[in-house]
């Protein structure tokens, strides 16, 4: 909390200043045009979990300027809108800067007048003036600044227009706003009751007396504990404002106002403020409502009834298909890169002891590349491909039409996001459990994103499907990998809907909690603005994990190859000490250590496989399907092995990527390492079902 | 003039896709509450049903130019004028 506590900054010729605003007004993009930072913004609710800072030179003043999290109102219903109440009330910036959706200014302005009511210095950035323009609304800017009695600046990211004038009053120190005063009717007396005792206390001084006001009075038992703690009451002055409240109490029901729902008060009064404004300030032109028809033919077909779900697998299918076959090229491209720079490593350690060059080469490097070069073409495939859907618009419908689904086994459609993400890492899966508002169905999403095979495991996948096919002399064996695939999936759909209902019975009681999910309209993403963003902000830091986890494993596993106890090494003892459980299971004990020290990513669990069985002491490279299934077949595979490890594929404990970000995404170690035991549960299960059901027909 | 009493009041939830409504009181019993007036569906507000999810359930409102999914069970609690 302490990045967003009290601005510490005390330099005087920095500005600080925010940036707040209801999510999918286009806050982020605005903010990126005025920093040249690049950062993600995302076409959904809730996308900033935590704010980033960019500075700007303005006219030669350093601005620092901070993007607050999206909120709707400033009522916190998530952790996302406490974050940003919070940064916004005691985050002590010099100028807020409002971002609004100049297609909705109506609600929108709800919460410009909230915060209005709370800053010193509000400018209001009336944005996606380019898109209202298209629908024939136009907008009297100096009419609503009057009103509001604030700098108001129309903008367009997307055509830079008014990003400079904003910039300027940014860095504007003459500008002091005179907001209006909202006036809450016949409750004004008892509001200036509570204002006047607030005050009389010296350190509220400079504090937003009547917003503090209304906030004791509408006695919200979190926001109330909040503001006390921040605030730093003695429990003397804590009396002296009850007193007050207690009279405001009375002056409220003299003026037939409930003060139970003093709150509900507050609130219509500014959405009627909101409402006379924007009726008062645009106009429409009707006959020219081009972006809502817009939106609306697409979601004709992308919500049909018969359409919706059709179209839906169609693009999960192509984006898979897109991510595993076209990183082929890339990958052998990298993977031969890497081979030359081995050669050219080895000839610069050639002086090198043999102790230190060869578990560097062979174990450190090569684990490295190898991971590297199978993980980041899939993955710079699929995150751009991604990022471009959620830029479109097209993610929040995807949970729309899911959620009915998730709804049955207690979880909420935006689950269905996590696992697409899942898809591509299940690192991104778990930390994109953050849209999820709900404490006890992001814990579902979280322990249950590893049920959904990502990138690292497909390929894996597709080369046991081949197996199985060429085991089954099978002369299409195209369909039997796209048949795998497909199965696989919808397994592991139906194992995590099925887990989830489970846990929601169990362990993660409570009822399905409330789902408000925004649908915005489509926008024309910006391709090179997802290309760049959609790399650096999760295909990189994906793979900085991955590295980092799979350097010393590759050592590790090295020395388990290697180390030579009395003619024997660990890797060998390892693989006899696990050969009875693997046997249970449908597989052997190469198979299982092979996914033990598979653990840093699960690209490398077949080349572990073949290190094993032919005791070269490196990892090594799958030669071609025929090959390796002679390799596999000489060691005793057979149609069960290929199906046992393929569940065990899809089932087992999460990489240690994924169980750090889970460590950390949960804050608890009861649940990271619930998010390893339960996968590892179900697919021992699942293998020993298999493994029985395959041994009792004699299928083999 | 006179109030016409015989104007039908429904459940948010029955209002047919297409359909239009005002919304004449939001329930305090839903947990949505405080978010339905935060997102502009409050006494008052003209509302829509646009869309349905493949399954009927959630439906797509708007309401003050914004598009909201709403479950059956949240929008029990809104009770609105057909228009």
């Amino acid at each position: 909390m302490n990045k967003i506590g009290k601005n510490e900054n005390n330099e005087t010729d920095i500005l600080n200043v925010a940036f707040a605003g209801s999510p999918n007004v286009g806050k982020s993009s605005l903010f990126n045009a005025m920093t040249g930072m690049r950062r993600h913004t995302g076409n959904w609710s809730g996308k900033t979990v935590s704010a980033a800072v960019g500075r700007a030179f303005i006219d030669g003043h350093v601005c620092e300027l901070t993007d607050l999290p999206g909120t709707y109102s400033l009522r916190a219903h998530s952790d996302e809108e406490r974050v940003a109440r919070d940064m916004i009330v005691f985050g002590n910036y010099d100028k807020t800067v409002v971002v609004v959706d100049a297609s909705c200014l109506e609600r929108n302005l709800i919460l410009a007048l909230c915060i209005c009511e709370l800053c010193k210095n509000t400018i209001l950035a009336v944005n996606l003036i380019d898109e209202a323009e298209k629908s024939g609304i136009s907008i009297d800017f100096e009419k609503l600044s009057s009103v509001l009695g604030i700098a108001v600046i129309p903008t367009s990211a997307k055509d830079g227009r008014g990003v400079t004038e904003l910039a300027k009053m940014i860095a504007n120190k003459e500008y002091s706003a005179t907001p209006l005063r909202i006036s809450y009717g016949n409750a004004d007396g008892a509001v200036e009751i509570v204002e006047k005792c607030l005050m009389q206390i010296d350190k509220l001084a400079g504090l937003p007396t009547r917003w503090l006001a209304l906030k004791f009075m509408e006695n919200d038992v979190e926001q109330v504990a909040t503001l006390v703690d921040r605030l730093d009451l003695t429990s003397e002055e804590l009396f002296f404002i009850d007193d007050a409240l207690t009279a405001a109490s009375d002056e409220l029901i003299r003026n037939n106002i409930d003060p139970e729902h003093f709150n509900d008060h507050v609130m219509a009064t500014i959405i009627s403020m909101a409402e006379s404004i924007s009726v008062d300030v645009t106009s429409e032109k009707n006959e020219n409502k081009t972006q809502t028809s817009k939106t609306d033919k697409i979601d004709r077909i992308m919500l049909g009834k018969y359409t919706a779900y059709p179209i839906m697998l169609l693009l999960f299918f192509g984006l898979l298909w897109l991510s595993a076959v076209g990183a082929n090229y890339p990958s052998r491209l990298l993977s031969d890169i890497f081979a030359k720079g081995g050669e050219l490593l080895s000839v610069l350690l050639q002086s090198a002891p043999r102790f230190i060059r060869e578990p560097l080469l062979d174990g450190v490097y090569l684990v490295l590349t190898w991971v590297v070069s199978v993980m980041l073409p899939p993955m710079a495939i699929f995150f751009p491909l991604f990022t471009l859907a959620e830029d479109l618009g097209l993610l929040p419908r995807i949970a729309f039409c899911l959620d009915d689904l998730f709804r049955r086994s207690g979880s909420c459609g935006k689950q269905s996001l996590t696992m697409c993400m899942g898809l591509g890492c299940n690192c991104t899966g778990i930390m994109g459990s953050r849209i999820i508002d709900s404490e006890r169905e992001r814990l579902l999403s979280i322990l249950t994103n590893s049920f959904v095979p990502c990138n690292g495991r497909i390929p894996f996948l597709i080369t046991l499907s081949s197996l199985a096919a060429l085991l089954l002399n099978c002369s299409t064996p195209s369909l039997i990998i796209a048949a795998t695939l497909t199965v696989a999936l919808l397994l592991s759909i139906a194992m995590t809907l099925l887990i989830c209902k489970l846990l929601s019975l169990t362990v993660l009681r409570g009822r399905p909690s409330s789902f408000a999910l925004e649908l915005p309209p489509y926008r024309t993403p910006n391709v090179t603005g997802v290309l760049v963003r959609s790399l650096l902000d999760r295909t990189l830091l994906v793979l900085g994990r991955s590295v980092a986890v799979a350097a010393p494993a590759g050592l590790f596993i090295w020395l388990l190859a290697n180390i030579d106890i009395s003619d024997t090494t660990p890797l060998a003892m390892l693989t006899k000490m696990l050969d009875p459980f693997g046997r249970a299971l449908g597989m052997d004990g190469v198979i299982l250590s092979a996914f033990l020290l598979g653990l840093p990513a699960n690209e490398i669990v077949l080349p572990i496989m073949l290190m094993s069985y032919s005791g070269a002491g490196m990892l090594e490279n799958a030669p071609n399907i025929k090959n390796l299934a002679m390799i596999l077949s000489a060691n005793g595979w057979t149609l069960r092995t290929v199906v046992c490890t393929a569940v065990f594929t899809l089932f087992h404990f999460p990489c240690a990527s994924a169980v750090w970000t889970a460590a950390k995404e949960t804050h608890t170690v009861r649940y990271t390492l619930f998010s390893i035991i339960l996968p590892l549960t179900v697919g021992c299960l699942l293998c020993l079902i298999t493994s029985f059901i395959m041994s009792a027909l004699r299928i083999n | 003039m006179f109030t016409d009493n015989s104007v039908e009041c429904i459940k948010l939830s029955e209002l047919e896709v297409g359909g239009s409504a005002v919304v004449v009181s939001v329930s305090d019993k839903s947990n949505l509450n405080g978010r339905l007036m935060d997102l502009g569906i409050s006494p008052s507000a003209k509302i829509e049903c646009v869309a349905c999810a493949p399954s009927g359930a959630p439906r797509a409102y708007r309401a003050r130019s914004t598009t909201m999914a709403l479950r059956n069970i949240d929008a029990d609690t809104v009770i609105v004028r057909m228009l």
